[in-house]
């Protein structure tokens, strides 16, 4: 038991393991915010006219936005003008065309990171958008793409390649008015990826982006677009790591999907950003923006997030249900430990006849994090024999934390069918015991309770993520029981 | 009423209303801590989903003149038509003012009632004064309160048969009713309390009551309220109460009627043992809102709470459910379960329910779940293959939903009175009919 006890304690002590910078040469927009760094931004990316003009836009409007404080978290007050805006890695101006003119620090980056660029885009066939920092400096698989006819770019090239579709996207399903973070993200987003899928095409491979912060002090402020045209079908995984820092770090991202008659999409993510120290020093504030809309007739968007990481989340993953027959999902398990605090959840807006959704969210909190499930149900009066069943569970380990759930339902419809439940409870004695018995240690047990616990989201993982999931979740709980 | 008119009416009150100069500067710290904030709106995350307005913009008059002998006389034969038990213990009220010619104070077996006008600031409870931080409608009732019940226990009293409280209206148009009702329990009391609210006519008036209550070791209270109100009524009530070790509350509401109806329910459970069961019923169509909102704190180890309402929403109708269950810091051993259930009749009916929980130690067992849907075809199937018309096979769907919170009733006959009233109240659904 004492060397057990020993090994939990060193578990426990073990410093956050992807906390490293690389020291590159960077190219920095002095921090502050005013509509000049906003037309800098513009003009460093040659982005057209309409886009400078729609960051000013949203600039404007952020301007007489407040804070939101609604969610169940405290955050310490943000000096918007303290952020550098805009960071690129010098080696912009020539872009490598292989990875083999990759910057070798990167590389090194992502080899510490446990992401063989190569390797895994050779035996995994999944193409890598690799986002360092701001700008987009690999890509590959780029061909075997383009061959389905499936667009899958860094947002900026998207500016520049397909303004026509940025231009009818863009905005349309976050508008640039929507919430202060979403309206910020508008204003000075650096990058992010943009994906189209062709009508009936079934995007060959899973599409994924590894988004990392890197440079101290500066927001990263990603725009993800997919565009899944009617018939079509996509998977794209999002996994994020961060350096270790004190000062805490602004992550406004937006993401916005839309699904077309009969198209699927399937977004999955992996959320480990730094989240502070046992303290609760530093760490990262994650308030995301992420929302899909079911355009057509049919369609579908599943989200599923397995949120370890961040001093703060903020994130609400959502489905706008306005096709008829159209389905939403949303897979979660969100986990708080030390100083965590996590408010997430999803909104399902039914608008169509016969659409469904699904809702699965598993709160984990331990130490002293503060996690919080807050979901939205409304169900329109248009939304004939809509459906809806919400299942969200919380597990406690220890007494300090805190599991807090907050649903909103709203029910306009006779023929709508809403179901919500939800349970808290700990690991219990006899559970463990159990576990005990048959030679498990204290830890194992912990982690196979834990993991059965979330097994309902997991099993909506791509299998390379499932896998790095449940190994992410045992090693975000070390020594949390015990 | 915008808070110029409230003011003037506060002035104008402050000198009628008696009472000692602490009395009065209770009451004028009142009116000012709801002044400063005023009628809270919808952008209040409280009042999210009612809309105060109907009240706030209401010409409203808060000093009713006491009952003539004649509306006496017809509250009476009203109340022996409903079948009330005329031996009962009782206080009768009638548009917001005592009436003690309806109304029989027996002091049974250490067990006193009491209107409130009656009671000399002394026989006040601590609590009586107990500040109503963030209830910005209970601040406006202690700003005007004047009448109302004080019911108190000696230790180990009990009832024999429950005390009942009938709250009366007139039908005269904008009257302010502002009544308080005061529980002083002693240890290992046992009382079980009837409140009844009616409309003699329907009239446009607000009902706003404050309950208190403070329940000892040991004690139990079973609060039954049946809120009849005819379709104009505006309703609006917080209970408050604070349980020490062991001690029991339970509360069944069943609100029927009134155009705007706001229950809200305060409770700290703060001794080791004790236990709130609260259930409720409402109906709301034909424009009706009703809306319960719960606050259940619990502050020590080993408490337990219940709650349990159902909500039928028929043509218009608006029904709200807000139920929050705080478990504090190191109160492990909870036990603390949520439902709300919902049946939804017709077309442009609305039901929004947001059963929340926020838990700060680990030992516990929290539980909610929450349905919205309408009549279920399958079981209408079966009703209908066996002979019975379309609106029968509704109803007795509809009032079968009912009675799974009538049943928890403990006393027959109120049950049955209850029962009848609900059966008699339930929606029509002309738009289904139309639909089929």
């Amino acid at each position: 038991m004492a060397t057990e006890q020993k090994e939990i304690t060193d578990l426990v002590k073990r410093k956050y393991e992807h906390g490293f910078v690389t020291d590159i040469e960077q190219e920095f927009v002095p921090p502050g915010l005013d509509e000049g760094v906003i037309r800098l931004i513009s003009q460093k990316k040659g982005e057209p006219e309409f886009m400078t003009e729609w960051r000013l836009k949203a600039y404007r409007h952020w301007l007489t936005m407040k804070e939101p404080d609604w969610a169940h978290v405290r955050i310490n007050p943000i000096d918007y003008q303290a952020i550098s805006y805009y960071a690129a890695p010098k080696s912009q101006e020539d872009a490598p065309k292989s990875l083999d003119e990759v910057d070798p620090k990167l590389l090194e980056t992502y080899d510490k990171l446990g992401i063989p660029l190569h390797e895994r885009a050779r035996l995994a066939g999944v193409a890598v958008d690799a986002v360092f920092d701001s700008v987009s400096v690999a890509t590959t698989f780029k061909e075997k793409l383009a061959e389905a006819g499936v667009i899958f770019c860094s947002f900026s090239d998207a500016v520049k390649s397909h303004p026509e579709l940025v231009r009818k996207y863009l905005g349309s399903v976050v508008p640039h008015r929507d919430n202060f973070f979403a309206a910020l993200n508008s204003a000075v987003f650096s990058d992010g990826s943009f994906v189209y899928v062709p009508k009936g095409v079934r995007c060959p491979m899973e599409l994924s982006t590894y988004f990392r912060i890197n440079a101290a002090n500066t927001g990263q402020f990603e725009r993800t677009l997919i565009v899944a045209d009617e018939g079509s079908h996509v998977s794209y995984l999002e996994g994020c790591t961060a350096p270790m820092r004190d000062e805490n770090q602004l992550h406004a991202a937006v993401v916005e999907l839309v699904a077309l008659e009969g198209a699927e999409i399937k977004y999955s993510t992996v959320q480990n950003w730094y989240p502070g120290d046992e303290q609760g020093v530093g760490g990262i504030y994650n308030f995301v923006t992420k929302r899909g809309e079911c355009r057509g007739a049919n369609s579908k968007i599943s989200w599923t997030q397995v949120e370890t990481g961040s001093a703060i989340t903020w994130k609400y993953p959502s489905c706008v249900l306005r096709g008829e027959n159209s389905v939403g999902e949303f897979y979660s398990v969100a986990v708080a430990n030390n100083y965590q605090q996590a408010d997430t959840g999803t909104k399902m807006i039914h608008i169509g006849a016969n659409t469904r959704s699904t809702i699965i969210s598993k709160g984990i909190s331990a130490g002293h994090g503060q996690n919080a499930y807050r979901g939205l149900v409304r169900v329109l009066p248009t939304a004939r024999s809509a459906r809806n069943y919400t299942q969200c569970d919380s597990l406690l380990l220890g007494d300090k934390c805190g599991a807090h759930t907050f649903p909103y339902i709203e029910s306009r419809e006779r023929s709508a069918r809403v179901e919500h439940e939800a349970t808290t409870s700990k690991i219990s004695e006899d559970q463990l015991f159990y576990c005990r018995q048959r030679g498990l240690s204290e830890e194992d047990a912990v982690n196979m309770i834990v993991n059965g616990f979330c097994r309902e989201v997991f099993k909506e993982l791509p299998m390379e993520f499932a896998v790095e999931a449940q190994n992410l979740l045992n090693v975000t709980l070390e020594g949390a029981v015990g | 009423m915008n808070t110029e008119a409230l003011s003037r009416q506060f002035t104008a009150e402050l000198d009628r209303l008696s009472g000692s100069a602490e009395t009065a500067a209770r009451r004028a710290a009142a009116f000012d801590a709801f002044s400063a904030t005023g009628f809270p709106t919808r952008r209040d995350e409280q009042w999210r989903y009612t809309d105060l307005r109907p009240i706030s913009t209401a010409e409203l008059d808060f000093a009713p003149a006491s009952p003539s002998a004649e509306l006496v006389s017809r509250v009476s034969e009203s109340l022996e038509r409903s079948g009330f038990d005329a031996t009962a213990s009782r206080l009768v009220f009638v548009d917001g003012s005592y009436c003690e010619a309806l109304s029989r104070t027996t002091d049974a077996a250490g067990i006193s009632i009491a209107s409130l006008a009656s009671c000399s600031e002394a026989d006040l409870p601590a609590h009586a004064h107990a500040p109503l931080d963030g209830h910005p409608l209970a601040t406006l009732n202690a700003a005007f309160a004047r009448e109302g019940a004080l019911i108190a226990a000696e230790a180990g009293a009990r009832t024999a048969a429950p005390i009942e409280l009938v709250f009366a209206a007139s039908g005269h148009s904008g009257i302010a009713a502002q009544p308080r009702i005061l529980i002083d329990l002693g240890h290992g009391a046992d009382v079980t309390l009837v409140q009844h609210l009616l409309d003699l006519e329907p009239a446009r008036g607000w009902f706003n009551a404050v309950t208190q209550i403070v329940q000892p070791p040991g004690s139990q209270l079973t609060l039954y309220r049946l809120q009849d109100h005819a379709e104009h009524q505006f309703h609006t009530a917080l209970t408050r109460a604070e349980l020490a070790e062991d001690a029991k509350l339970i509360c069944g509401y069943f609100d029927l009627g009134g155009r705007l109806v706001r229950n809200d329910f305060d409770i700290r459970l703060k001794g080791a043992g004790a236990d709130a069961d609260l259930y409720g019923l409402f109906l709301a169509s034909s424009g009706q809102h009703t809306d319960n909102h719960i606050r259940m704190d619990h502050i020590a180890p080993g408490t337990r709470s219940a709650e349990a309402f159902r909500g039928i929403i028929g043509d218009r109708g608006h029904g709200v459910f807000n139920g929050k269950v705080v478990v504090h810091r190191d109160a492990q051993h909870i036990d603390a379960r949520q439902s709300s259930d919902n049946l939804l009749l017709a077309d442009n009916a609305e039901i929004d329910t947001k059963p929340e929980l926020e838990i700060y130690a680990d030992d516990v067992k929290c539980s909610h779940g929450a349905t919205i849907g309408e009549l279920d075809d399958e079981q209408m199937f079966y009703l209908r293959a066996r002979g019975l018309a379309d609106d029968e096979a509704r109803n007795l769907l509809t009032f079968a939903f009912a009675n799974t919170i009538l049943e928890r009733i403990a006393l027959p006959e109120l049950r049955e009175r209850i029962a009848e009233r609900v059966a008699a109240r339930l929606p029509n659904d002309e738009t289904a009919d139309k639909m089929r």
